[in-house]
């Protein structure tokens, strides 16, 4: 078992793959699972997304926890959005089978339908054997209305982001003096680069560079190469280069580049990162820039 | 024209058995209703135990009359050749030939590649490795900077693992800091300055 600081929040990747998954030789380093990264600090074990990475994540949990029968196990699930990439796990994710898990699961309340029946229907019986009603933990859905969520000694903040198809939500999670900020699935490209310098995008901007402003580490979406994104414009995704521009002037301390097209294979990154380290480390100066990757434990 | 589907399931540690007749033909109109009446009688039975389900979708298997016969585990469900002769052509093989004949995993290595020590490789095992400035340590470095107890390489779930044991100066994996890494081919472990190269 990884040895816990209690003073530190512990940041784990259990899958960093955008839109689908990508098992493999040639993603092997970096990871096919789809999104879900861990946070925990003490006692509060939070998820952020439920892509398939979270299968791994439970079968950890149950190999750590023993015998969750009688050890009870407490859990907050925060979607960015719902999106297949970001929900197909659950279904997969054992704790959510075990009597003594408490399961709370965050969403955005501005859907067209309630957050708890969209998770549902990914598990009718046309899609899945297993209904959501055979969840023997303790489950309950929650579409966020306050603005901050005390869970033990971790703040979550929250806010919608538009520029993706149907939206989605970043999150800010905060303890210990230390700031951890999610912020995937979103088109940065359509608020810093657009043509349209209109006073609302400003605002976004002004917001966006708000939210992460001073972060020890920011896990974002850097989906494309600026090349690629050219022909994926409107698609909800950002542009590497224009991510670590914003994440610099925003006094970000580490930056993990998150949500990697499924057509990134592993040598794809290296080489990308090799052919533009020497510049990032001369003009981004101060922040540590990384792929995120799965299995990989980090500590804040 | 006028094909049948016929399914029959019973489990030896169920009491559920299922079996039903679907009819399918050109009527459009009942081809609907017979489709719910089947798919319903299977929600109905199964829905408890979906290991059953499974199990019966993949014991269908179309024929040359477009018919959904019975399940494989069927003594009718033997290949054309057993039926026209009577006998397989295939001989059979005890699984016990192959087993211990393969290579479970690659060999993986720790490399030392760089630094005050010596070059050297270790070659990992399923067991763990200890990395660390202690002489007991299963590969020793002699750094002030590295800690006494310093790294661990684990095998799990058929991977390899580096976890940083509460050092002082820290476990970096292609220079990132970190509190556990999956391991991957040609990943460079840095140790106090010692640089490990990670090969499988």
């Amino acid at each position: 078992m990884t040895p816990v600081n209690n003073a530190e929040l512990l940041i784990t990747f259990w899958g960093t793959r955008g839109s689908i998954s990508t098992p493999g030789r040639a993603t092997e380093k970096y990871g096919g699972n789809t999104p879900c990264v861990s946070v925990r600090y003490k006692d509060t074990n939070i998820i952020l997304d439920a892509g398939t990475g979270i299968r791994n994540f439970g079968l950890e949990l149950l190999e750590e926890c023993g015998n969750l029968e009688s050890n009870q196990l407490s859990l907050h699930l925060f979607l960015s959005h719902t999106h297949w990439d970001h929900i197909q796990g659950l279904p997969f994710f054992q704790p959510a089978y075990v009597k003594n898990t408490r399961l709370t699961i965050y969403g955005s309340p501005r859907k067209e339908r309630f957050l708890a029946l969209i998770l549902k229907d990914q598990m009718d019986y046309e899609y899945f054997p297993v209904g959501m009603a055979m969840f023997s933990a303790e489950i309950s859905i929650h579409e966020i209305s306050e603005e901050v969520i005390q869970l033990g000694e971790i703040t979550v903040e929250w806010q919608e982001q538009i520029f993706h198809p149907g939206g989605s939500v970043r999150y800010s999670l905060g303890a210990n003096g230390k700031k951890i900020v999610y912020a995937t699935d979103v088109e940065l490209n359509r608020i810093f680069h657009s043509d349209t310098k209109n006073e609302e995008n400003k605002s976004l901007g002004q917001d966006y560079c708000d939210f992460i402003s001073n972060a020890d580490l920011l896990i974002a979406d850097g989906q494309y190469t600026e090349e690629e994104y050219t022909s994926k414009v409107g698609w909800g995704h950002s542009s590497i280069h224009l991510l670590i521009d914003i994440a610099y002037q925003a006094h970000v301390k580490q930056l993990a580049i998150f949500h990697h097209d499924p057509q990134h294979s592993d040598n794809f990154l290296d080489e990308l990162w090799m052919e533009n380290k020497s510049k990032l480390r001369s003009v981004y100066k101060n922040m540590e820039i990384f792929w995120a990757r799965e299995g990989l434990t980090l500590a804040i | 024209m006028r094909t049948e589907a016929l399914s029959s399931h019973k489990s030896p540690n169920s009491k559920i058995t299922c079996k039903t007749v679907l009819t399918k033909t050109h009527n459009k109109d009942i081809l609907p209703l017979l489709i719910e009446k089947f798919t319903a009688g299977y929600r109905n039975n199964l829905k408890r135990d979906h290991i059953l389900y499974l199990n019966f979708l993949s014991g269908f298997k179309m024929n040359e009359k477009d018919e959904r016969t019975v399940p494989t585990n069927s003594v009718n469900n033997r290949s054309a050749s057993e039926k026209e002769f009577g006998y397989s052509t295939t001989a059979k093989v005890p699984r016990k030939t192959f087993v211990g004949e393969l290579l479970v995993k690659q060999p993986a290595s720790l490399e030392i590649i760089l630094g005050s020590e010596t070059s050297r490789i270790i070659q990992l095992e399923e067991r763990d490795i200890i990395i660390g400035r202690s002489p007991e340590c299963d590969l020793p470095l002699s750094p002030n900077n590295v800690s006494r107890e310093h790294a661990r390489v684990s095998f799990r779930n058929d991977e390899y693992y580096i976890e940083d044991l509460g050092s002082t100066n820290g476990t970096y994996v292609n220079g990132i800091r970190i509190v556990k890494c999956a391991l991957r081919k040609n990943d460079q472990i840095d140790i106090g300055g010692v640089k490990i190269l990670f090969n499988e």
